[in-house]
C-alpha cells in the first residue's frame, strides 16, 4: 500500500497554499474549504526567545498512523478531500509548519473535520519540536 | 538475536544516542528495565513504545527482527 506523504523538508511557502487552493477550481461540487495553518510563534521562555522550531519524526509510523486518521475522518464526515502537509527540519519563527485543508458540499463537514484532524495529528503522530533559542540552547515543545 | 531500539526526541538526549543494539531480552516489560539500567536517565523519562511502529499498551513478547522504538510525548503541529 502506497502512504501519502505528509512530510516536507522546511517550511510551508504561502504560494504552496494558494496553488493547493487553486487546484480545486475544477472540482465544483465542493461548496465549502477549510483551512488551518500552524506558525511558529516567537514564545519568550524565561528571557530566552525561540528563534526556530526543529521538528523531526518517526515518519513511517506517522504515516501509517497518519493513514488510519484520514481514513476515520472521511467514514465521519462527507468530505470531498481533504490534504494535510507538515514540515520537518528547522523552521523559523513567523514559518507555516502545518496546513491542514478540507473540503465539503457543505461548510460544516469541512471545519468540524478540519478541527479533528489537527487535534489528531498533535494528539497522534509521532512528531517532535525542539524549540531553538536565540543565542544558545534549546528545549523539547510541550503539547497542551 | 539482537534487536534495535531507536530513540526519539529528548529521549536521544537522555541517552546520549539516537540508537542501540541489544540483546532481545525477551519482552517489552524486561526491555523497558534492561534500557533504564542502562541509561538512568530514562528512569525519570515519559516514553512509550512502539513495535513495529505499533504503540504497545502491554507487556508482550518480542520477535526477533522486530522494529523498536522508544518514544517521548508527541509535539508536533
Amino acid at each position: 500500500m502506497q502512504l501519502k506523504n505528509i512530510f516536507q523538508e522546511g517550511a510551508i511557502a504561502a504560494h504552496f497554499i494558494a496553488e493547493s487552493i487553486a487546484k480545486h477550481a475544477t472540482k465544483t461540487e465542493i461548496g465549502g474549504h477549510n483551512i488551518f495553518l500552524g506558525q511558529v510563534r516567537a514564545d519568550d521562555i524565561d528571557g530566552k526567545k525561540v528563534t526556530a522550531i526543529e521538528y523531526t519524526s518517526h515518519v513511517d509510523m506517522a504515516l501509517e498512523k497518519m493513514h488510519e486518521i484520514r481514513e476515520a475522518i472521511f467514514a465521519k464526515y462527507p468530505l470531498t478531500c481533504m490534504h494535510v502537509h507538515h514540515s520537518l527540519g528547522v523552521i523559523k519563527a513567523g514559518e507555516i509548519c502545518l496546513f491542514v485543508f478540507t473540503s465539503s458540499k457543505h461548510r460544516k463537514a469541512a471545519i468540524d473535520a478540519c478541527a479533528e484532524c489537527v487535534e489528531r495529528i498533535k494528539a497522534e503522530l509521532p512528531i517532535w519540536g525542539k524549540e531553538i533559542f536565540e543565542g544558545d540552547g534549546y528545549q523539547w515543545k510541550v503539547n497542551n | 538475536m539482537s534487536i534495535e531500539i531507536i530513540f526519539f526526541g529528548q529521549l536521544a538526549d537522555k541517552t546520549g544516542c539516537s540508537n542501540v543494539v541489544v540483546d532481545n531480552p525477551g519482552s517489552i516489560d524486561a526491555l523497558s528495565m534492561v534500557m533504564k539500567m542502562q541509561y538512568p536517565n530514562l528512569a525519570t523519562a515519559k516514553f512509550v513504545i512502539a513495535v513495529n511502529n505499533k504503540i504497545v499498551f502491554d507487556n508482550e513478547p518480542i520477535e526477533e527482527n522486530a522494529k523498536l522504538a522508544f518514544m517521548p510525548p508527541f509535539s508536533g503541529g
